[in-house]
């Protein structure tokens, strides 16, 4: 008798072989913080055209790979009046990135070459009067190409000694933006 | 215990509603249909007393009992005999050779071969003996002798040493007491004290098992007999336990491995709380202990009672602030924990027990804040910097961004029905939920926003069979089915690293022992039929939800014996086939894991790992010496592992190293050498070397996260009025073993820690204990980095640290 019953537990738990499924879709919510997109404008003090540099990775991280745009061309021993954009899926995030002025500041380095000599604007300093960086001046020198990397620090620290619009390395704090634009000055 | 048996069925209703009716219908016919069993029923399997209480009925499971002699009045002083037998407390073998020393009679002597001893020539009034045998925890007793006294004494077997029921070489287990006093500390730092355990660590904030050179994935952990489920992927990931209530720490391989569930592809990590006794009296302990790094406060309760219904119900706090390496603050890498545990156990009858369990563990845990970076640059400036980035002159509690918040719940219900001697049968249900919520530092006021929120729920049912065919031999079996519902919780803000997904799993275990006096054998077999089914989000934009199902079959198979050509020397060896299904990790990861500062992304067409290990050990054992050396060789075929690509992918942040997830073939080989020496009683030298070698045969280059050799040397010693004195040193080498290109930054220098402890255990009057122990691990405050340990691209380990601890119990 007892033995049937054995048998009879075991085949029982053989049925177990019953699936439970989640048929739920999962939220896409991702991409609120992304930054997806970089774009420089140079408007220049005279009466050269103005340039505007783009990076567009619309996917983030992985998947394709990000776009660069360039119109216009960066003329030589010229001055422009910079202003950068940071865009996410959601539009512009530069009224964020103002907002926490002190969290932020934008750092640019000409490499390879080019002869590009960028200063912070007066204009647009957080509340302790230090650069954020969204607004620069650019000061071209001779004909030249190379490279030009705009880098987007969160809480860097923006009294670090040795601290320059070209050294973010003192800086600390964490990379939310790294683009480099190949260029030319004509 | 009703109350279990509601509850498994209740889960049974909820999932299984179409078959539930088999095992209600089941169990009326199983509980009349039972046979009278009578004579030997094995209870509880693990039984475990520690403290004795006085007196009682049950006087023969108590660890020691009067002899109702004749009570002589006036023996002649000095005349006295106390005899007894000294008795394993996990399986109730005897402890051959085992030595007692009296402390007021200032002399020692030693058991036979049967565990048998007899100490002539004793004083009438208090005296004090210390029990002890190679591989267990000493026991001190007190006993006021008045006539000749009869006693039995379970003294509890520890580490290596342990021969246990299966031949599991590697069964080990550290015993209560040793966890209790590293119990302030992490888990892993327990099972780190078993021979070829190193730890995987992320600073102070996550340390997980590495066994013989595997950890995460394949290196599977049950908690109390369930597979601890949660994100055990990451390597930033603890397992959500909480070291007070595990009594057990075991790690086992081979045919006791197959039995558990997860995926493993050799060793499975027990951690088992105490088991409940039926004649265990009402005991309680309370234990508070304080850390000078950190500034560190634990504080933990316990009440249990046996009887009819026997209950135990613990309590931890932990609070610690900012560790400190040796020169700076390691900001941010405070701790906070508050656990629960509640366990049940019903002795319905002499054939049926029930048991409840149930444990909480919440915590929220600082990551160093110099140890969050944005992008390769980042890294490359962290790794160039003596102090970390962040790093603050001042200590602090507080924990911020980044950090983790994790809390996990795990619900075990089982009944155990042995209709007679010959049968056991456990049935056996196990939840889980796993919360786990992780912070990152943010833009937008989005720091209280956890940039990682997993929600897992899994449930485990489980039936088995333990069948003796004759006092040698017996047969396990059992059947699982179990299923993980795996969940980005909404609200994040980021695109997540891995998917939702649902999975289930069936399987089947078998397994045979014949254990004789000089062969024993062991084989075992089990089959798991794994299902997945994963919700992914696409990354093109606007993105699309795809579902991917997946079926893995696969097998285990293990055999393994051993032979004592003599007593005291035994050899062992084994073999054991693994196949192991990859993982949702492996399969699925697609996107920047910000711990690692790489983009991973998952294959879906892996498939199985499979892995052959051939074990080989050697235990020679003496009265006061023992020599245990273990060797495995492990080719792995298909072995997942993550390819670093040539090309970087470029993103916003930069260029990152991309990684996929490949299939190759691996050998892993090593060697556990363990000694142990009692020169007297009152000194004890143990010494443990590990050695693991990993290769991954396709790449030709070695394996990443392979322990750096280590040896660790302890030495007891036994100073006056029971104070006991340890020191231990840990010496762990350079890794050599890794190509440049392998890592960011080269292993760190070898490097040489030193502990030292003193501990004294009073018994008060009416068997109450108060113990008191002052420690202090890195004693010289050494600084250094390990190898295992991912924190240190960024910072130097912990300091010295002073620890005292004092615990009471009645």
């Amino acid at each position: 008798m007892t033995r049937h019953i054995y048998l009879f537990l075991g085949f029982g738990l053989l049925f177990f072989a019953a699936s439970c499924a989640d048929d739920d879709d999962p939220i896409i919510d991702g991409g609120e913080e992304l930054i997806t997109s970089v774009t420089l404008t140079l408007t220049p003090n005279g009466p050269q055209e103005t340039v505007v540099l783009g990076f567009s990775d619309p996917d983030g991280d992985g998947g394709n790979a990000p776009s660069f745009s360039t119109t216009g061309t960066i003329v030589a021993n010229a001055n422009y009046q910079g202003q950068v954009s940071f865009g996410g899926p959601d539009g512009s995030i530069d009224a964020e990135i103002i907002d926490e002025g002190i969290d932020h500041q934008v750092f640019y380095q000409s490499s390879g070459g080019a002869n590009l000599d960028f200063s912070y604007a007066t204009i647009g300093t957080d509340i302790n009067g230090l650069p954020i960086g969204l607004s620069t001046i650019l000061q071209t020198g001779a004909v030249s190409s190379g490279e030009l990397t705009i880098i987007l620090r969160h809480e860097p620290n923006k009294v670090a000694a040795g601290i320059a619009i070209d050294n973010p390395a003192v800086a600390g704090g964490s990379t939310d933006v790294e683009v480099t634009f190949q260029v030319t000055v004509e | 215990m009703i109350l279990a048996l509601i509850l498994l069925l209740v889960f049974y209703f909820r999932f299984f509603a179409a078959f539930s009716g088999l095992l209600i219908l089941a169990f009326p016919i199983f509980l009349n249909g039972a046979d009278a069993g009578a004579g030997k029923v094995e209870r509880a399997s693990w039984e475990l007393h520690r403290v004795p209480k006085e007196g009682g009925t049950e006087g023969a499971r108590r660890s020691y009992r009067w002899n109702g002699g004749n009570p002589i009045e006036f023996q002649e002083s000095c005349s006295l005999t106390l005899s007894g037998k000294l008795l394993s407390e996990h399986d109730k073998e005897p402890l051959a050779y085992a030595t007692i020393y009296g402390e007021q009679a200032g002399r020692g002597i030693q058991a036979d071969s049967a565990g048998n001893f007899r100490f002539t020539k004793l004083c009438a009034g208090t005296q004090t003996f210390r029990f002890t045998h190679i591989g267990c925890d000493g026991e001190i007793r007190t006993l006021n002798l008045q006539r000749d006294t009869q006693i039995t004494v379970f003294l509890h077997h520890h580490d290596n040493y342990t021969e246990t029921v299966t031949v599991s070489a590697k069964a080990t287990s550290g015993y209560s007491r040793e966890l209790d006093e590293q119990s302030t500390a992490q888990l892993t730092d327990a099972l780190e004290r078993i021979t070829g355990v190193s730890s995987l660590r992320s600073g102070t904030s996550a340390s997980k098992p590495v066994h013989d050179g595997l950890f995460g994935n394949r290196l599977s952990l049950q908690n109390n007999g369930i597979a601890q489920s949660g994100q055990q992927w990451g390597n930033d990931h603890a397992p959500e336990i909480d070291p007070w209530v595990a009594a057990y720490v075991r790690v086992v391989e081979g045919v006791e491995a197959l039995k558990y569930a997860g995926p493993t592809v050799a060793a499975t990590v027990l951690i088992e709380p105490a088991p409940l006794r039926e004649s265990e009296a009402a005991t309680g302990k309370v234990a508070y202990g304080f850390q000078s790094n950190g500034l560190g406060n634990t504080l933990n309760a316990r009440l249990s009672k046996g009887g009819k219904t026997a209950y135990r119900v613990s309590g931890t706090g932990k609070l610690f602030g900012d560790h400190k390496a040796p020169d700076y603050y390691l900001s941010n890498s405070g701790r906070r924990e508050a656990n629960a545990a509640l366990q049940l156990a019903r002795f319905h009858d002499e054939r049926w027990t029930s048991r409840l369990y149930y444990s909480l563990f919440t915590a929220d845990i600082g990551v160093l804040r110099g140890s969050h970076i944005g992008n390769l640059t980042d890294l490359q400036l962290a790794l160039e910097r003596q102090t970390p980035f962040f790093t603050e002159n001042e200590f602090t509690y507080a924990i911020a961004s980044p950090r983790q918040s994790v809390n996990h719940h795990l619900l075990k219900a089982e009944t155990e029905f042995r209709p007679n001697d010959d049968h056991r049968f456990t049935f056996r249900y196990g939840g889980q939920l796993n919360n786990r919520k992780e912070f990152d530092v943010r833009r937008g006021g989005r720091s209280d926003q956890a940039a990682l929120s997993l929600q897992q729920w899994s449930h485990l049912l489980e039936t088995a069979w333990h069948h003796e065919l004759g006092p040698d031999r017996h047969l396990d079996a059992s059947l699982q089915y179990d299923i993980t519902l795996n969940d980005n919780q909404p609200g994040t803000g980021v695109l997540p690293l891995i998917p939702d997904y649902n999975a289930n799993r069936q399987s089947g275990y078998v397994a045979y022992h014949q254990e004789g006096e000089r062969f024993q054998y062991h084989a075992g077999l089990r089959f798991d039929r794994q299902f997945y089914e994963a919700i992914t989000i696409t990354r093109d934009v606007p993105a699309r939800i795809e579902r991917f199902t997946h079926v893995f079959s696969t097998i285990g198979a293990s055999l393994e014996g051993r032979w004592t050509p003599k007593p005291g020397v035994s050899l062992r060896g084994g073999l054991t086939l693994r196949q192991r299904a990859p993982q949702i990790n492996e399969l699925y990861s697609n996107g920047l894991h910000q711990g690692v500062s790489g983009i991973e992304e998952g294959d879906r067409n892996l498939s199985l790992e499979q892995s052959l290990k051939i074990t080989g050990g050697l235990l020679f054992s003496r009265s006061n010496f023992s020599f245990n050396a273990n060797l495995f060789v492990q080719p792995i075929q298909d072995y997942i592992f993550l390819e670093p690509q040539p090309d970087f992918r470029l993103t916003v942040r930069g260029a990152f190293p991309l990684f996929l997830y490949r299939a190759g073939n691996a050998l892993l080989y090593g060697t556990n050498l363990q000694a142990f020496w009692q020169p007297s009683p009152k000194w004890e030298i143990d010494g443990r070397l590990a050695l693991v070698r990993g290769q991954n045969l396709s790449e030709d280059r070695p394996l990443v996260f392979m322990p750096s050799d280590n040896f660790r040397l302890s030495l007891g010693y036994l100073l006056a009025k029971a104070w006991k004195l340890s020191t231990e040193a840990l010496f762990v080498s350079r890794q050599n073993r890794l190509e440049a290109d392998q890592d960011f930054l080269p292993p760190p220098p070898a490097y040489a820690l030193l502990d030292v402890s003193l501990s004294r255990e009073w018994t008060l009057p009416s068997n109450k204990i108060l113990h008191l122990r002052a420690a202090a691990q890195n004693l010289l405050n050494t600084r250094y980095r390990d190898y295992l340990d991912r924190q240190r691209y960024f910072a130097d380990a912990t300091g010295r640290n002073i620890e005292l601890r004092i615990s009471y119990e009645w």
